[in-house]
């Protein structure tokens, strides 16, 4: 992919980019105090997203973006305008071993079929349920999960990154010794263990554990076990920041620790904060794939594309579609928030390598 | 740009390829299965069967047969095996007292024969003794004679824990006791047999018991009575250091990886009506699962030529193995003994027009797709399995021609009812979960609110067999241990057996008639005479009570390599060893 760069071409607003987000690049903030060019007065926000809009990469990933999160939203209205539902059997649409009837797995923009029904993605084999709902759902429960377990483990990390780094220290060590210890722990293998032994713990008599609960684990263990980047992260930043003349000031203007940490540091962390943030959310997505692929994710009626995919392999050879549509889209949402969060990146500090 | 031009094109004949590769319409494939007939059944209380066993017609000796398997036998201590592919292949090691002979042939009977002994048992006060009088010149594989002490050995070794994994019935039916304070524990010096275990001479076994059993002939059919010679017995270790009664014996034995059999000569045909000795080896090939299995018998090079694989093609792989006509000639299909049910707890589901509903409701058709079709099974409508002798045909529910059920009489069954909002459990596979989320829809177009339960399937049947269990649906499956319904309706509706857990009646269905029926047709003489009244039973259940929803009888698809020869899928759902000859 080379994707020209368009802010290759603006040398003149590269000035006052720095200025903008000199915060984060000391070098950056005296280049940008000795020529300020400023014409209108513009919020390093407005900067950032005045060059995310003129990158032609992010605003590609923005649409496909917006549409997983708007299907993923409407998926109940969308279901009401499609008229049917993720797990209506349609058994007259296979044939006798259950392999959808028509071509490419049962795809069908007409409703002349056994189900009277337009089928814009086909069927899923064995149960005849529509593959575009299944899809819709799909989108939902990914990201559900990853949003909330990614939002989890950024706070985590934002907290114990700025205690470690504003406290400095025996904290400090402690703390960055505790998130060596935890980036020991391999993740997937880690939660493969976990859930299981989570789940058995919210079991029921009878060993059942209800949809909300096994999807709470799921986030629950992807947030304790995901933190550790953005802690350190953060903790690097700060570190360069609490010896900031700003920070100075407020602790002798008799500012309390927590004040100086959260009210002063903070805010000054959001750019870096948002990229890890979009950059670790695709990471989630395909976690959580990879888990319901292997049979310890959501379970049904629960649409799932891992579990689409684990159940679509054994159809590789007599109904590929199957395996092509849940496989697209996770391909599709993960590529669209790597490259969104490149962008962002980009946008919110251009002085970063490229 | 050029790049893009060339990525574009170079896209879109990938894309080409692909979409001609499956660019044809499915417009599907017609047929239905051949509906399995009922088993002719006989035993043979006389002792007429002829020894030798006749010649397999083309028969050929010498070749080394292979069986590709997915895993070890789980036992082949003979008092542990309980496994139908153990079951199968321990007769070319293991001579019981009883076996049963199969043709393959359309219309012949099973038969209930003699092996060990002369004939399949003498009883003269109604089943309350049996008497087992062994074959002259029978040997083990190191020449040492065969008595009838080392069977009464063997029985009463399967009493203690080398015994908990194997059948457990004729332990039951000797000793009131069994399992609990003050029963028998296996051999010791001062009681060295079982209660009700005596061998008047070295020739003669008898076994007494305290109430009428006329299955006696069926229970030592298992490898329970497979003699042991007490001074071999290796405990623990027997499972791999076993001595052979049969036509072959241990040649070399890799635990969890190979296990290769020679030929045994100190085994005389002249004295088994079963059992035949062509094939000069069988290499028991244990790394392969199903998908495998079936990879390596559709190739069918090398020693595969003549190998024949012990689990069933995987569903998803059936598609392609049909496409292939040359293949599908040495494919073996047909029922097997396993039904699968929908059981319901009839503790909490009272209402019988409810349970009723449920039986109208399924919609067969979309379940048995969800399964793999017609090749993994036939749709079920009755309790007892259509190999068994047992069997009647009968729909007490019929589906509307098109196969997706009755949903309206189903609805008027549960006008003016609060339908019930119900649970069913079923054990946690990828499989079940889909099956179970069909299942589900399909009683939701007669209005049933069914929330699905998955269960860990190692926990599953221990769960469900729970007296009290808060389920209200549950999922399982049943095959005979014994070609009688006393192993099916006798154990799956007998409502006196409900015990606290491990129960086997999944609907905890107590109904006092259906007792007494059934404890009547168990102390019948006439076997063949109760087997026509046990299918009269089955109807009058599912009729009056429906605690089950039958969902599917298992069929068989399974391949041989194209030089096996003799072989035919027998009543453990295995290519049937005593008669298998390597062509050429």
């Amino acid at each position: 992919m080379s994707e020209p760069n368009p802010r290759g071409t603006e040398p003149a607003d590269s000035a006052a980019d720095s200025a903008a987000v000199g915060v984060l690049d000391v070098a950056a903030s005296e280049e940008g105090a000795k020529a300020p060019k400023a014409i209108e007065g513009r919020s390093p926000g407005q900067l950032a997203w005045m060059r995310l809009r003129r990158d032609r990469t992010a605003r590609g990933s923005i649409w496909v973006l917006g549409f997983f999160i708007v299907i993923a939203i409407l998926a109940p209205l969308i279901e009401k305008v499609y008229g049917l539902g993720p797990t209506v059997n349609s058994p007259d649409l296979l044939d006798r071993s259950g392999l959808p009837l028509g071509y490419f797995g049962g795809i069908d923009f007409t409703t002349n079929n056994a189900s009277n029904h337009i089928h814009i993605l086909g069927v899923m084999p064995g149960t005849g349920w529509d593959i575009f709902m299944q899809f819709v759902y799909g989108a939902r429960t990914s990201l559900i999960v990853a949003a909330l377990a990614t939002l989890l483990s950024v706070v985590i990390g934002v907290v114990i990154g700025i205690v470690a780094g504003y406290l400095g220290g025996w904290i400090d060590q402690a703390l960055t010794w505790f998130i060596d210890y935890m980036l020991a722990f391999p993740f997937v293998l880690m939660a493969i263990a976990i859930i299981p032994i989570v789940n058995t713990y919210l079991a029921d008599s009878s060993g059942y554990v209800p949809p909300a609960e096994r999807m709470a684990t799921i986030i629950v263990v992807f947030s304790l076990f995901g933190w550790m980047s953005t802690a350190r992260l953060v903790r690097g930043q700060v570190i360069s920041l609490r010896e900031r003349e700003y920070v100075d000031a407020a602790r002798a203007a008799g500012a309390g620790r927590g004040h100086i940490m959260f009210k002063q540091i903070l805010p000054n962390l959001w750019a870096p904060i948002l990229v890890t943030f979009s950059l670790s959310l695709p990471a989630t997505v395909t976690a959580e794939a990879a888990l319901s692929f292997l049979g310890i994710g959501v379970q049904q009626p629960t649409p799932d594309w891992g579990r689409m995919i684990n159940d679509s392999l054994s159809y590789m050879q007599t109904d590929w579609m199957y395996l092509v549509i849940p496989g697209f889209s996770i391909w599709a949402l993960v590529l669209a928030f790597n490259l969104f969060g490149d962008a962002t990146r980009d946008a919110l500090d251009p002085k970063s390598s490229r | 740009m050029r790049k893009t031009v060339k990525a574009l094109a170079f896209g879109a004949l990938a894309v080409g390829v692909a979409l001609s590769a499956a660019c044809t319409k499915n417009t599907g494939d017609s047929g239905t299965n051949k509906q399995a007939e009922a088993q002719k059944f006989i035993v043979d209380y006389k002792g007429e069967t002829v020894t030798p066993a006749p010649e397999i017609e083309g028969a050929k000796s010498g070749g080394t047969m292979t069986v590709v398997q997915e895993a070890d036998f789980e036992h082949l201590d003979p008092s542990q095996i309980y496994v139908s592919n153990a079951l199968n292949y321990s007769q070319l090691f293991y001579r019981t007292l009883t076996t049963y002979i199969e043709t393959g042939k359309e219309g012949d009977p099973t038969k209930l024969v003699g092996d060990l002994a002369t004939n399949a048992g003498e009883t003269t006060d109604g089943g309350k003794t049996w008497k087992y009088t062994l074959r002259d010149g029978l040997k083990y594989e190191d020449g040492s004679p065969i008595l009838s002490k080392d069977i009464a050995y063997t029985v009463s070794r399967a009493f203690g824990p080398l015994g908990a994994q194997g059948p457990q019935f004729i332990q039951a039916a000797l000793d009131a006791n069994y399992g609990k304070d003050g029963g028998y524990t296996g051999p010791t010096a001062d009681k060295p047999y079982a209660p009700g275990i005596s061998t008047p001479d070295d020739k003669t076994i008898i076994f007494s018991f305290a109430t009428p059993h006329l299955e006696v002939p069926y229970l030592v059919a298992f490898p329970t009575t497979a003699p042991i010679p007490a001074a071999k017995d290796t405990k623990e270790k027997y499972e791999r250091e076993f001595v052979s009664s049969g036509p072959y014996k241990r040649k070399e034995y890799v635990a969890g990886t190979k296990l290769v059999l020679e030929k045994n000569p100190n085994w005389d045909p002249k004295t088994d009506p079963l059992r035949h000795q062509y094939v000069d080896q069988w290499v028991f090939d244990m790394t392969a699962d199903p998908k495998a299995q079936t990879d390596r018998l559709t190739a069918a090079t090398g020693p595969d030529a003549a190998a024949v694989m012990m689990d069933n093609v995987p569903p998803n792989s059936i598609p392609t193995v049909k496409g292939n006509a040359e293949l599908m000639k040495r494919v073996f299909t047909g029922p097997n003994q396993y039904v699968y049910y929908l059981n319901i707890n009839t503790t909490r589901v009272t209402d019988v027009d409810v349970r009723r509903a449920l039986n109208y409701a399924l919609d067969r058709d979309a379940y048995i797709k969800a399964l793999g079709g017609p090749d993994v099974a036939d749709p079920a409508t009755t309790i007892q399995s259509p190999v068994l002798p047992s069997y009647k045909k009968f729909d007490v529910y019929p589906s509307l021609p098109d196969g997706h059920g009755d949903v309206e009489k189903a609805k008027k069954l549960l006008e003016g009812k609060t339908v019930p909002k119900l649970t069913f459990c079923t054990s946690n596979t990828t499989a079940n979960q889909n099956v179970a989320a069909v299942l589900v829809e399909s009683f939701k177009r007669a209005g049933f609110e069914i929330t699905p339960k998955f269960i860990e399937r190692s926990a599953y049947y221990t769960t469900i067999g729970v007296k009290g269990v808060d389920c209200d649906l549950m999922s399982s499956a049943w095959g005979q241990d014994y070609p009688d319904s006393n192993s099916v309706l006798g154990v799956l509706m007998d409502g006196t057996k409900i015990v606290a857990e491990g129960n086997n009646n999944y609907s905890y269905f107590n109904e006092s008639t259906i007792n007494d029926k059934l404890k009547t047709l168990r102390e019948m003489q006439d076997r063949g005479a109760a087997a026509a009244l046990y299918g009269d039973l089955d109807e009058q259940i599912m009729k009056d009570f429906a605690p089950v929803v039958p969902l599917r009888y298992g069929r068989n698809f399974t391949i041989a390599g194209p030089n096996v020869g003799g072989t035919f899928l027998n009543q453990y759902s295995q290519f049937n060893a005593t008669s298998s000859y390597v062509k050429s």
